[in-house]
């Protein structure tokens, strides 16, 4: 092995096997502690994947701050065809400001609370090379934490130019670097085992999409488009949920330690050091009940320990409305209660030391939960996964919170041809979306005996395109078109979305009209979202009555994004049609608001009238009640409420529900002169989000006219500056 | 002049006939025109077998005839002696009346191979004539072509005959209008059905997915609704039947002839409804003391005290409001016939998986209320006794797919309480052309046609051709054809059907099946080989039942059967495989685990094993000792097998019990040690002298070889 000389303080091993003979290459940036530590390792990492043709460099230094790693990369990236780089040790952490709209659902304010909570921690800083920041500062305390803004004029959505992945140890103990050596060892013993993805769990937990069981039947489904035949013969995919146990814990973790288990994903609300798993389970007899009420009576006082004062308001409260006594509450201040009660709460979850215990072997864990892959704490979820004695490799999580509603599935089948984990989370990735572990991670081919080279091995395929011009990409991409695998079509309108193929939404609408595969017209729909053009708008006319409930469910979020009113009767039909899909009448009842008032009452009287339902007063008087809250909102922006914080909380409440109905009223108040400066910059960062509204061309409007009005201050241009590209480059 | 391939039968009493004469006849020629040559048979009908003897009649004249409907007064046969010809209903014959203990069954009528006996016509009820199934005769359904009942129940008032004559104007009314296909489908599971098993919820959906192709195409057009989704769901249950274009509309729940229980009782999911459940519970007990004329204030003392209660927790208690949501509630778990009064149902087709629901012999009977009101409901499908929760409900019912008559998918799936209620005749457009409907009867004996047809597209056409090739093995030689089939499909309802043709064979390729099938992806497999494993009892089927028993947690009801089918299998043999998988395994705190496994295992075989000794016990009370012979139908234990063929064979035993072990001994039909029954007991036939002991050993050899 040859070791280059320092380049800008780094040093880089190179590669065994000569570069030349391999499309792409691979990056290991450490740290210099860590290569101390763990060369043997490394390198030993790094000659397998040579072996396996993807030629790989090791980097270590001091590193200084992010930029000094983004810069290598580029270069390497533009120099070696570097398609990947995974980060171990003690790699300086981007934390990204201003590029909310990025992840799929984290809306911290960025004013009130600490940065270190309400930053996003984030590799894309890394791996997408055409976003722009602006660098703010180090943290003075954790000193591997870098705060950075997204650039007003950088671009407004995520492609990542290579993958990447974190190695970076938790705090359970066991020696830093020793966790580090010990789990290259096993990464290198799974990549050499041949291993096939064909053993799939599928875990939903308590609360996840409303608890929908429309919602959740249709993964069995989905699951077998994106590997047929696979789960049907010799493999097996199963699903758990949480109510089909008092306590599913102990089924969880004997399925995650399961030593045939390939892949796992758990759809559940999770933190940094828990993955929640089921509530208090139900009960069924009077001693249960009230076992129940006291354990949550008391859980609430022993959180408010130190303020006496609302001991005795919760006991009048309760005195008063449900005629019991302190009692009720009697323990809450008792250690050895306590004591007693937090087992019963670890029985409803999954914690660090749960995991450690377990020593995991499912070998890949999609946690589709907010926070188990937050690599900025010392310990989190995901790690303990993959540092355990258990064969687990790879996880795949996120840093902050997460979208109940975002697709977790998408391309999983790639995943089932050989392709790399990295190569698959590339193309998927949002702001918070993390590899823990090995991204060059991959299982065996289950098609190894395919007639082409993708079904055999997508992983060489993926390196060979990369490195081949846009058009023989999309020359690949369009001869795909017609794979007869769900997710090789998938990627190959991906491929065709990356280089912006022509005609593209054409394309895409035609995919959407004809494929019987869901995942294949969720893609399709997918796409288009991004693309949203007038072709997308028309398809949420159609995809509103897909057969798919995410595809359902989407074009609901959809709809009330554009905002147009033709959508209303549409949507008012559907949740009368569909009510029992109750992630979709729950998401139409949070965002029927968007819309204007005459569309609600015509709608309402239309379709409502005329449908088959029995109770119709019932719906009338639901959707009635919940799109008044548009009045209610309105009321605190405009009306006789509007005062003090609360006029800037219903202001910052746009960002998430973005009334289209109102931006005339919404720009008057931003053009408005006398108005406090502090709401007009508030309103233009909550028009900001209003990236899919057919009123954005408005507000673009808007925005430049202040940004070119010399009397507005320089905050005010620079928001309605920020506003006017977040919309402008929201749009590949 | 018209071609028709096949023909089909109106039976009527003269009465109907002459009141609903232009009906009649506006039916007749409406399914004529829908392709089947129509007789009408009327009579002033006395008894069943004079029904019978006229649809034989009819028969020997006319081969093609494909089904029938029974309109009108048409008596109702009663049927005794075959309850292994029913999926669970095991009432003991001679402990409870005739009226209760007698299948009402039209298989009397449709089914013209079978053989019985007339014991009586029932006193009170001068339609109802028990008959007995012979010992000697068949012992399994075949039926020869289908039937169906239009029985106005009369409890819902009004004049029959005019209901009838409307109810026949909208089915005839229905042929002429323009194809439709199906392709709008509603699946109910109601509460506490198959242990509320979410994976039975899951995977019934990938059946469904194989049955209508046609209705995966939007998000309306297949709806899987669940007790669950909705509190209460009666209401969105009737709206969902006033929609005018569903086509078939599936109840997975129980019942009674009065009832569909839909909903589940409140239970405690938050605080709120914990309240309420406290609430109710203490009220209700301060209720009952009062009525009994106690004392309440100390009772509600007592209350205060036990539960730190404070006064106004009993603020509520002369609330009459709160006492009226009580009962609210409780009423809306249940859909009973007088909700059903007034309303208007539109399904086409509406299957009742329930017990009871189809009891078409009852004055009062759910199923009758679907088919008579306006509404567009032509048919539905019902049980006269309980049914069994883990029947194969769905089986074929994608035949309906492909323009096969409700009538001839019901046929294919016969038991003995299950009927059709309305015109069996009704059928969907094709999705694509076919001549299926006919080439059931035309090429029933055409071995070449159905082989041609396992390549066919549709799961349920090869599902239907596996049947007809099954029913052309007259030597019964083919079970390894249909392992292969097994093996190899990848449709879940086909390898479902191949499952269920195996066990007919009950050989050792079933057992292969079952062995391969306990971990197949589709639940209801698992399920069905979960508990044919123990009833089939080979040794090495344990190891896989174990594995199960651990690793499919998530299959609750499979769970149910595994732990049903542990105990047929000799103990030692269950608790070493059990230690053996433990100890092997990596599992959290196995030791803990293996520990109270074996607990719970030993003190099952204990209890089953006590109740087992009680046959042999002769100083216990007859009663005692016949229900424990009883027991061993559903629980039916070979490696006890020598026990039980001696205690037949041994004459110093009370007739009743070796009358009572030799039913028993029916059950065995998967055993392992099948043979050896037979074997045993037919030479018991040569030499007893018991007549009835005789007659009882010769009907379960006939049934354990499946004739």
């Amino acid at each position: 092995m040859m070791v280059l000389a320092p380049m800008r303080a780094q040093t880089i091993v190179a590669p065994e096997v000569g570069v030349k003979k391999a499309p792409t290459s691979f990056a290991v940036i450490t740290d210099k502690e860590t290569w101390n530590h763990c060369e043997q390792q490394l390198r030993e990492y790094g000659r397998m994947l040579d072996e396996e043709n993807l030629p790989t460099y090791i980097v270590y230094t001091e590193w200084k701050n992010p930029e000094q790693l983004r810069t290598l990369l580029k270069k390497m990236y533009n120099e070696k065809h570097l398609e990947g780089a995974v980060f171990v040790g003690n790699i300086p952490v981007p934390m990204i400001r201003k590029a909310q709209h990025l992840t799929s659902a984290f809306k911290m304010n960025e004013n009130k609370y600490a940065w270190r909570d309400n930053s996003v921690p984030s590799d894309r800083y890394y791996d997408d090379f055409d976003l722009q920041f602006d660098f703010i500062r180090q943290d003075s305390v954790e000193k591997q934490f870098f705060y950075y803004d997204l650039g007003i004029y950088s671009p407004q959505y995520i492609t990542c130019d290579i993958y990447t992945g974190r190695i970076s140890p938790v705090a359970s103990g066991k020696d830093y670097y020793r966790q580090i050596n010990d789990y290259l060892k096993k990464v290198i013993k799974e990549h050499r085992s041949g291993n096939q993805l064909d053993q799939f769990v599928s875990y939903t937990g308590e609360g996840s999409f409303s608890n929908s069981l429309t919602a959740w039947t249709p993964e069995a489904f989905t699951i077998r488009e994106q590997f047929p035949d696979v789960f049907d013969q010799n493999g097996r995919a199963r699903f758990l949920r949480f109510n089909m146990f008092a306590y599913p814990k102990h089924t969880v973790l004997n399925t995650i330690k399961r030593n045939d288990l390939d892949l796992m994903i758990f759809h559940e609300h999770g933190t940094p050091d828990r993955q929640y798993l089921s509530g208090y389970p139900v009960t069924e007899d009077l001693n249960d009940h009230i076992a129940a009420l006291k354990y949550n009576r008391r859980r609430y006082m022993s959180s408010r320990l130190n303020n006496l004062l609302q001991y005795h308001s919760y006991y009048v409260q309760q005195a008063e409305k449900y005629g019991i006594d302190s009692t009720w509450m009697k323990g809450f201040d008792s250690i050895e209660q306590l004591r007693e009660d937090s087992l019963q709460d670890l029985k409803t979850g999954i914690v660090l030391s749960d995991v450690t215990e377990a020593s995991p072997n499912v070998r890949m864990v999609i946690f589709d939960a907010c926070y188990n892959g937050d690599f900025r704490e010392k310990d989190y979820i995901a790690g303990r996964y993959i540092f355990s004695e258990g064969n687990t490799v790879v996880a795949y999580g996120n840093t902050v919170n997460v979208l109940q509603d975002k697709m977790a599935n998408e391309l999983l089948g790639m995943l089932g041809f050989g392709c790399r984990v990295g190569q698959w989370a590339q193309l998927t990735n949002i702001l918070e979306s993390h590899i823990i572990g090995d991204p060059t991670f991959k299982f065996r081919s289950n098609r190894y005996d395919g007639s082409r080279e993708e079904e055999r091995d997508l992983a060489s395929v993926l390196s060979k395109l990369s490195c081949m011009t846009k058009k023989k990409q999309n020359s690949w991409a369009l001869s795909r078109l017609k794979s007869e695998y769900a997710d090789i079509q998938n990627l190959s309108m991906h491929l065709l979305y990356k280089n912006r193929y022509r005609n593209l939404s054409v394309l895409l609408k035609k995919k959407y009209d004809e494929s019987p595969f869901a995942m294949t017209r969720y893609t399709a729909f997918a796409l288009l979202e991004k693309q949203n053009d007038a072709v997308y708008c028309e398809l949420l006319k159609k995809s509103i009555n897909d057969s798919y409930e995410f595809i359902r469910r989407t074009s609901v979020h959809g709809m009330t994004k554009v905002g147009l009113d033709d959508y209303v009767p549409l949507l008012v039909k559907e949740y009368i049609d569909n009510r029992f899909s109750e992630r979709e009448a729950f998401d139409i009842e949070m965002e029927i608001k968007v819309f204007g008032e005459k569309a609600i009452n015509k709608a309402l009287n239309d379709i409502v009238d005329s449908s088959y339902v029995i109770d119709k007063e019932k719906i009338r008087n639901k959707l009635l009640e919940q799109w008044y809250s548009q009045k209610e909102s309105n009321s605190y922006i405009f009306g006789d409420k509007a005062k003090g914080g609360f006029r800037k909380l219903f202001i910052e409440s746009l960002r998430n529900t973005n009334i289209s109905a109102s931006v005339d009223e919404y720009l008057k108040l931003v053009a408005d002169e006398k108005e406090d400066e502090q709401i007009r910059i508030a309103m233009l960062d909550a028009l900001a989000w209003f990236t899919e509204s057919y009123r954005r061309q408005d507000i673009m409007d808007t925005c430049s006219h202040i940004m070119e009005l010399k009397s507005s201050s320089e905050a005010l241009r620079q928001q309605a500056t920020r506003t006017y590209y977040r919309i402008k480059n929201a749009c590949s | 002049m018209t071609l028709y391939a096949n023909s089909f039968a109106i039976v009527i009493d003269n009465t109907t006939y002459e009141k609903a004469f232009q009906a009649v006849e506006h039916y007749r020629k409406a399914v004529e025109y829908d392709g089947l040559k129509t007789y009408i048979i009327k009579s002033n009908w006395y008894s069943p077998q004079e029904v019978r003897d006229s649809l034989i009649k009819l028969y020997r004249c006319d081969n093609k005839l494909e089904g029938i409907v029974l309109v009108g007064d048409i008596p109702v046969a009663m049927i005794r002696n075959a309850q292994h010809m029913t999926t669970a209903f095991k009432m003991n014959e001679t402990e409870y009346p005739f009226q209760e203990s007698s299948v009402p069954s039209d298989r009397f009528y449709d089914d013209l191979h079978l053989k019985f006996t007339f014991i009586k016509q029932d006193t009170d009820n001068k339609s109802w004539f028990y008959y007995k199934l012979s010992e000697d005769g068949p012992q399994t359904l075949k039926p020869t072509y289908y039937s169906a009942r239009i029985h106005y129940p009369e409890a819902m008032g009004g004049d029959k005959y005019k209901a009838i004559a409307d109810f026949l104007e909208k089915a005839a009314r229905a042929k002429y209008e323009s194809p439709n296909q199906l392709n709008q489908v509603v699946s109910y599971n109601g509460a506490s059905y198959n242990m509320d098993c979410l994976m039975v919820y899951m995977d019934e959906k990938k059946a469904y997915r194989e049955n209508f192709p046609l209705a995966f195409r939007s998000g309306t057009s297949f709806k899987q609704l669940n007790f669950r989704m909705r509190r209460p769901m009666k209401y969105d249950l009737f709206s969902e039947l006033q929609r005018d274009d569903v086509d078939i509309f599936m109840f997975h729940e129980h019942g009674a002839p009065t009832k569909q229980l839909v909903g589940d009782n409140l239970k405690g999911s938050n605080d709120a409804n914990r309240w309420k459940l406290i609430k109710t519970s203490l009220y209700w007990h301060l209720l009952k003391a009062e009525k009994k004329g106690k004392d309440v204030d100390s009772l509600r003392n007592v209350y205060m005290k036990k539960f730190a209660l404070l006064p106004n927790f009993f603020d509520d208690y002369k609330d009459k409001e709160f006492w009226r949501n009580d009962s609210l509630d409780d009423a809306e778990m249940e859909i009973t016939t007088s909700d059903l009064k007034g309303h208007i149902f539109n399904p086409r087709f509406i299957m009742f998986d329930a017990c009871y629901n189809g009891s078409f012999h009852e004055s009062d009977q759910v199923a009758g209320y679907y088919i008579f009101n306006p509404g567009n409901t032509l048919v539905v499908q019902g049980n006269t006794r309980n049914v069994l929760q883990d029947r194969w409900t769905i089986e074929m019912i994608g035949l309906l797919s492909h323009g096969c008559r409700v009538g001839q998918y019901n046929q294919l799936v016969a038991t003995l309480e299950g009927h059709l209620i309305g015109d069996p005749t009704v059928r969907f457009a094709s999705i694509e052309k076919n001549t299926l409907s006919l080439d059931i009867i035309d090429k029933a004996k055409n071995k070449g046609y159905w082989k041609k047809l396992l390549k066919n597209k549709y799961a349920d056409v090869q599902c239907l051709a596996l049947r007809k090739l099954y029913d052309l093995d007259e030597k019964k030689e083919q079970s390894a054809f249909f392992l292969n089939f097994f093996r190899t499909s990848r449709f879940n309802t086909v390898r479902m059907e191949a499952l269920e043709i195996l066990s007919r064979y009950a050989d050792n390729n079933f057992k292969e099946a079952v062995k391969k099938g306990l971990f197949d992806p589709y639940e209801r497999i698992a399920r069905s080989c979960a508990n044919y494993a123990g009833e089939i009892c080979s040794h090495d089927l344990i190891p896989s039942l174990v594995k199960v028993l651990f690793e499919d947690e998530d299959r609750i009801r499979t769970q149910y059967a595994l732990n049903s089918s542990l105990y047929l299998f000799p103990q030692t043999d269950i608790e070493e495989a059990i230690k053996a998988y433990l100890l092997a395994s990596n599992r959290v705190d196995k030791e803990k685990e293996l520990t109270s496994a074996l607990k719970a295992i030993a003190k099952q075989y204990n209890q089953k094993d006590e109740y087992d000794n009680a046959i042999f016990d002769s100083s216990a009370k007859e009663k005692l000792r016949i229900q424990a012979i009883r027991f061993i139908r559903n629980n039916p234990r070979t490696p006890h097998l020598d026990k039980y063929l001696a205690f037949v064979a041994d004459v110093s035993n009370p007739i009743v019990l070796r009358v009572a072990m030799a039913e028993a001994l029916g059950w065995f039909n998967y055993s392992i040690e099948k043979g050896k029954i037979i074997q045993k007991l037919s030479s018991i036939v040569e030499s007893e002298k018991e007549e009835e002991v005789k007659a009882e050993v010769i009907q379960t050899v006939c049934r354990l070889k499946g004739e």
